[in-house]
This record gives structure tokens, sequence and C-alpha cells, in this order.
């Protein structure tokens, strides 16, 4: 009962369960503006659908689920479009040059060694630094949410950056060249680690291009919706990976869950926010190192995902 | 003696004799029937029964094994890196491993059954003897666990399994007993054609043996998407993105449309 057959992943899968995931995880994007990746493709992997099929078709339900959730943010006038555009220029040429790093080291032999530990050591320096701060911000409250009081070096440093442009939706005024650059740092670190970057992107839009979180949310959402387009396409053409009917459940319950991750942000702090995803992303990072300390089960596995 | 039921197909018996022809002394013979022959895997499939049922001597024991073709297959082979990290530490190709292994007897142990080892090693029947027949490209020391391994993974994925005990018999007269097993299917079966063996088995002595082949195929709503998905590959991308992004919209005009403030 409830049961539906895959024809890519070739296996039948619970409706109602693949449903609850997706709107879990459509809860947890529409809040922090993340595409959700790093946590759903791990979970479709261990109820038994293979690797690269999880991967690809969680890459298709975000593209559903990023559609609604920045449409929902738009009209709450947190997208801010000339950012979203400059970070996915970067992001995109960052992704292709991350595409060629990683078949360099997979040359070189022990490219998953390289992967998941930078994955353990992002995570964990992400999370535990965005926790740190957050939780002091919100124990002093005159202190405003994005901007210590120091004009810091960094804070000098990229003033005196060319081509200083006015950000309004996100009320900066930044060089151009910064969301470029990061742009493509995050597309590097994000085709290396084989995930979508909403979790490196967000906390890159807080702390270096010092944007308001409530705008950071739907301009991520913006961004990795052109991301997950390609990523889709490209998957479908070149591995036959995406299962659409998987993808179709998982973005029904996933979009829905966007709106009410939406409402919910909208209604909590920045600070809070960023506790709440500092908090996720470092049961993630625990969950990651234990499964490299703990001897495994079996000794085999399959090939594909993250 | 064979007897004539109206529903064995004469054929299945020519078969089974020219599968193991060293057996034409033997003086009872099994014979099989498996419901249906043909598994069509549709939208709702979620794996399913396969009935093999016959009659036997009323002392014998029966093993019944359903078992794909060979394939070769690459997997990652986890270890330690830097002597404290578990990982993916390079690929290991396995040759001559069957797509599906499932295996039930009447008897607990199968020890007693494999009194004989030889001829049932010529069968291909037990776990024991499936690694054997293996080819795995690593060094000999690696071979034994990488085997082993192999089956535990395969066993997770319910692709192969083994079920000492799990044939029933129904007494039928004082010479003869009929036997069932129900051999559940998996849902992640891969398509194909596969072998129905039934072998009839007294104090490890093989007496008779049987046939059948069992086909699975796709069908309705998985087959059409399959076929797009593999031979229109980009259509079907643009396809999956354009309904991802409908269902995106249509949902935000349900759920959020009216509440959010407007466009800017």
């Amino acid at each position: 009962m409830f049961h539906l057959y895959l024809p890519i992943a070739g296996n039948s899968v619970n409706v109602l369960l693949i449903f609850g995931l997706g709107g879990l995880v459509g809860i947890l994007s529409g809040i922090f503006g993340v595409g959700g990746g790093f946590l759903m493709t791990p979970l479709l992997i261990m109820i038994g659908i293979p690797p690269t099929v999880a991967a690809a078709s969680d890459s298709n339900q975000i593209v559903g689920a990023s559609t609604s959730g920045t449409l929902a943010h738009y009209k709450m006038g947190n997208v801010d479009f000339k950012m979203g555009i400059l970070l996915l220029i970067g992001g995109v040429a960052g992704g292709t040059l991350g595409v060629q790093v990683i078949k360099v080291l997979r040359q070189m032999g022990n490219a998953d060694f390289l992967i998941k530990i930078t994955y353990v050591l992002m995570l964990g320096f992400v999370g535990s630094y965005m926790f740190i701060e957050s939780l002091q911000a919100l124990r002093k409250k005159e202190v405003p949410a994005a901007g210590p009081k120091k004009e810091s070096k960094y804070a000098q440093l990229i003033g005196k950056l060319p081509w200083q442009t006015d950000f309004e939706k996100s009320g900066i005024r930044i060089s151009v060249l910064m969301p470029l650059v990061l742009g493509v740092f995050v597309g590097i670190l994000a085709a290396i680690m084989g995930v979508g970057g909403g979790f490196i992107m967000v906390p890159v839009m807080v702390y270096l291009l010092r944007m308001p979180m409530h705008v950071v949310v739907g301009t991520s959402l913006f961004q990795i919706l052109f991301t997950c387009v390609d990523v889709t396409i490209m998957q479908s053409y070149s591995n036959h990976t995406v299962d659409f009917i998987l993808a179709l459940i998982l973005l029904l319950g996933s979009t829905l869950g966007a709106q009410f991750g939406a409402k919910i942000s909208k209604k909590l702090k920045g600070d809070q926010l960023k506790v709440l995803l500092a908090s996720l992303v470092l049961v993630v990072m625990v969950k990651m190192l234990l499964d490299l300390l703990l001897t495994p089960h079996i000794m085999l596995g399959l090939k594909g995902g993250h | 003696m064979i007897r004539n039921k109206t529903w064995i197909p004469v054929f299945i018996i020519v078969v089974s004799f020219i599968w193991h022809p060293q057996l034409a002394d033997s003086k009872v013979s099994v014979t099989t029937k498996n419901e249906p022959n043909l598994i069509a895997v549709g939208a709702l499939f979620n794996g399913t029964q396969l009935t093999v049922s016959g009659e036997v001597g009323i002392e014998n024991d029966v093993v019944v094994l359903v078992r794909g073709k060979q394939e070769a297959l690459t997997l990652k082979k986890k270890g330690k890196a830097l002597g404290l990290l578990w990982m993916n530490l390079g690929d290991v190709h396995f040759k001559k491993v069957p797509t599906l292994y499932l295996l039930y007897s009447s008897e607990t142990n199968m020890d007693s059954t494999a009194s004989n080892p030889k001829t049932l090693e010529k069968l291909g029947i037990g776990f024991e003897y499936l690694k054997k027949e293996m080819e795995i490209e690593a060094p000999q020391a690696d071979r034994d666990r990488l085997a082993n391994e192999f089956l535990k993974l395969k066993q997770k994925q319910g692709l192969y399994a083994f079920h000492p005990g799990k044939i029933s018999f129904d007494p039928k007269n004082d010479t003869e007993k009929s036997f069932t097993a129900g051999v559940w299917i998996p849902p992640r079966i891969p398509f194909g054609e596969y072998q129905i063996n039934v072998v009839e088995m007294n104090n490890g002595r093989i007496i008779d043996t049987a046939h059948h082949e069992l086909k699975v195929k796709e069908e309705g709503i998985p087959l059409m998407l399959s076929s797009l998905a593999f031979n229109h590959s980009l259509l079907y991308g643009f396809f999956a993105v354009f309904v991802a992004v409908v269902a995106g919209l249509a949902m935000d005009f349900f759920f959020g449309s009216g509440k959010g403030g407007g466009a800017h």
C-alpha cells in the first residue's frame, strides 16, 4: 500500500515516506535558503535509492522547491537579483573549474579522501563559527545582527576594491568583484563536494558579503534554482540518473515545506536563524565524522553519491 | 516415475534431463510451477511472491534456487586512510556474480544436505559455492574477505538470500508429498531472464531436478519513462525541470499568493 515503483532508481518506495522526507527538507530549505542536498541525498541512500540516482533526482526536486521558495521570498522583498546573478556567474565558472579539479584529483588517486576531509572541515568550521557568533549576538542584543562595531582589516580591504556598487535590496555597497570571486570559490567547493553549495553560500553571504540574513535566504534560493536546473539537465543527458517520479514526490513535499519554511523564516530573528542553521550544519558534520571513525558494517559500497 | 499433470509442459522435463543427464535413472521426479512465470513491473510494483510447487517422494527434501544471469560489477572498497578514517579506497571488480540468488531449502541445516558437496557444487547451490565461482580482481589474501563482504551487501539489498527450512510439505499419499516454496521477489530485481532450479534430495543424494524460466520486464508508466530517459535523455531533462518549476509555481499559487504582499 502507498508504494510506487521508480523506473530509474529500479526500486519501489513508500510514497508517504518520500513525501515526508521532501516536506522536512523543504521546510529547512525555506527557512535557511539551503537546497538541502547535503541532508536529502544521504537519507535517500539510506532507504535504498542508488547513490547516483539519489543525488541527481534530489537536484531535480530542488528546482521545484527553490522555485516556490524564491517566489515566496521575492514577494516578501527578500531576493537581491543583482547580487544573485553575480554570484551565479561566479558559481558557474567555479563549478566548471571544480569539475576539472576533481578530475585531476581522481587521476592522482585518493580523491575521496580529500572530498570527505574538505566536507568535514568546511562543515565544522562554518557551523562552529556561525554558532558562536550568533550566540554572542543573541546575548548582546544591542549589537546589530550582521556587523560587528569594529572596522576590521577585512572591511577596510573590501572598501578599497574597484567597481564599488550599491546593492539596494541588501542595503550594502561593495565591489562587483566580491560576489564574482566568492561565487567562483563556492562553485569550486560545491563541485568538489558534489553538492549545490547552499550551506557554504549562506555563510559567505552573511559574513563575507555582510548581507542581512533575510535577503541572504531569498537570494541563495534564487541562485540554487539555476544551479540545480543545470545539474538536472546535465545528469539526465549524460548519466540517465534523474528519477522523475522520485523527484516529483519529493518536490510535492518539499515545495509545500518550503512555503511553510519561508513563513517561519520571516518570524524568526536573523541570529536565531543562524543558530538553528549552525546547529544543523554541526549535526551533519558530527554524523559524517562518525561515519569516518566507526568501522563500517559492510566493507564494500555502491559507486556514486556524495 | 514422471507424473502426467496437464499443467506440466513436456519441455520442462526434457530440459531437466538435458540439464542434468546423469540423473536419468531417478525414480521420483520433481514437478514445479511458478505463478506467474512472467513478472510485469508496473507503477505499483513492490516486489511479489513467486510460488514454486510440485510433488516429491515422501522422505525427500527439496531445494529451490532462483538465479539471475552472471554479470560483472564494480564496487568501492572501504578501508582506513591514515590508519584512522574509514573511507572508499579504490574500486574492486567482481566477475561472474549472479544478478539474483534466492535459495530456499526444506532442511533447516544445509550442511546435512551437502553430504555430497561435489554434486551441489555442480548445481551452484549455496553461498560457499557462489564464493568459489566469482572472480575478484584483488590479491589472493583479500579474496575471501571481499567475497564475504559482497554477499553481505547483496543480502542487504535483498538480491541474495538463503532461507533454510522455508519450504512447506503437505502429505499426498503413502509415497508422495507436495511442496510449496513462497519465493519473495524483491522490488529492486533487475529486468531480464531468470532460472528457477528445483532439486529433490535424499540424504545428500540428488534424486531429481527440474528447471523453469522466469522473465521480469517493465510495463506501463515505468516503461514509458525509462525509455524516454534513455532514448531521449535531453528532452527528459528539460521535461523534468519544466514539471519541477510548474509544481513550484503551483504550490506558490495555492499556498503562497495573497499572503506574501504581492510583487515588487
